[in-house]
């Protein structure tokens, strides 16, 4: 985050050293009040930029403490950081207990989805006649916004008659192509070829290839389901249904997205 | 057809737009979309028995008549209020229905505007413009 903000300051301060540049261009003459500024500009440029990395450095002491306290609990999650920081692969490393960084860009994600399940929830209801029951939402956000989107209809929409809805999807566009680093992926074939050596011969007559995941993948794959719990939250409120969103995927392209209807009494 | 004035409430029944073809008058218009808003409610929350096509469909037809003017109502599935005030006694509810359509899809493109902040008053030139345009036509 600090680093994609560092990024922005700087193309700023290029662009108004740009502008300040093509003004003096065409008077042809400097100044020396403005250099002076131009150096200003330079010298408090890079006391922000030193401030921010002290606080990266502190914000990733602050992480591997955290790891620390958490190893106990949750090894797996850290064995699979630690290989990611072997691989000096730049990832987000999970933890247990959310930090604020992370809760800011999950909210930022769920945002963006957000807004787009609003306005296409806008576009697409002008053609339709007024919803009436709650089914009747649902319904829309499952065929027609899904349609609009991603080119299909959820495949299954259950209820359990208590204001929890469950849109789920067996082939969700967003995450079908993903795949993991190789280490990963022979891992996981390892752990898949000896639970086969166990059982019985099964025939296998599944055509599309489920992959099961291990807890660090799925908490890769997490990151990925914010937008659509956004969107699916977006359309549902602009249709005038307030809820909350969770999103889960348990075998790769398969997912499934549960709204909690909040009622206002 | 004299279309007097044309209003755009939101979802919290907050105002959003509003157009008066007589600046003067702009107290009055206001007053009269004030009360229209109850009428939406009566209109929207009737008993659900009666299923004709008037329940189905967005535009919700003449609200109320006043000694001088024509109040019409449309409502969007995501409970954004379209009203227009007509001057005239003899307009059809199909010509009606179909500016406030139109003013249904130059809504939309205002709405859809990734600098719009929803709940913010629509400030828009294009989408004064094409209001302009649709009522002179």
């Amino acid at each position: 985050m600090s680093v994609s903000y560092s990024l922005l300051e700087q193309i700023i301060f290029e662009s108004v050293h740009y502008v300040i540049r093509t003004v003096h261009s065409q008077s042809k003459v400097l100044d020396p009040e403005e250099t002076n500024l131009r150096v200003k500009i330079a010298t408090r440029f890079n006391e922000k930029e030193e401030k921010k990395k002290k606080e990266k450095d502190i914000e990733k002491d602050k992480e591997k403490k955290n790891e620390n306290e958490n190893q106990k609990e949750n090894q797996q999650e850290t064995v699979g950081n630690k290989k990611k920081d072997q691989e000096n692969v730049p990832q987000l490393e999970f933890i247990s207990s959310k930090t604020d960084i992370e809760r800011n860009i999950i909210n930022r994600l769920e945002i963006i989805g957000y807004r787009l399940g609003e306005r296409t929830a806008e576009r697409i209801a002008k053609n339709k006649p007024r919803f009436q029951e709650e089914v009747e939402k649902m319904r829309f956000v499952a065929k027609d916004i899904w349609t609009e989107l991603f080119g299909k209809m959820v495949n299954n929409l259950r209820t359990n008659h208590q204001g929890k809805w469950m849109f789920q999807d067996d082939d969700f566009k967003l995450i079908r192509n993903i795949s993991f680093t190789l280490s990963e992926e022979l891992q996981n074939l390892n752990h898949q070829q000896n639970t086969r050596k166990n059982q019985q011969k099964q025939k296998q007559t599944t055509t599309t290839t489920n992959i099961t995941m291990t807890e660090s993948q799925k908490q890769i794959l997490q990151s990925y389901l914010y937008i659509p719990c956004g969107i699916i939250r977006g359309a549902l409120s602009a249709i005038g249904v307030e809820c909350t969103v969770t999103g889960i995927c348990e075998q790769l392209p398969a997912c499934v997205f549960t709204a909690k209807i909040i009622n206002k009494k | 057809m004299i279309v007097v004035s044309l209003a755009i409430v939101g979802q919290k029944n907050n105002p959003l737009y509003i157009y008066c073809s007589e600046p003067e008058n702009k107290r009055k218009f206001e007053y009269i979309i004030h009360r229209s808003l109850d009428f939406f409610e009566e209109k929207v929350n009737s008993n659900s028995s009666k299923e004709t096509k008037s329940q189905q469909s967005l535009f919700l037809g003449l609200l109320f008549p006043t000694e001088t003017y024509r109040v019409f109502g449309y409502i969007t599935n995501t409970n954004y209020k379209l009203i227009c005030i007509l001057n005239d006694l003899t307009s059809k509810n199909e010509e009606v229905s179909k500016l406030l359509r139109s003013f249904h899809h130059l809504l939309i493109q205002a709405l859809c505007n990734p600098f719009y902040i929803t709940d913010e008053p629509i400030d828009s030139e294009k989408f004064h413009n094409g209001v302009l345009e649709k009522i002179l036509n």
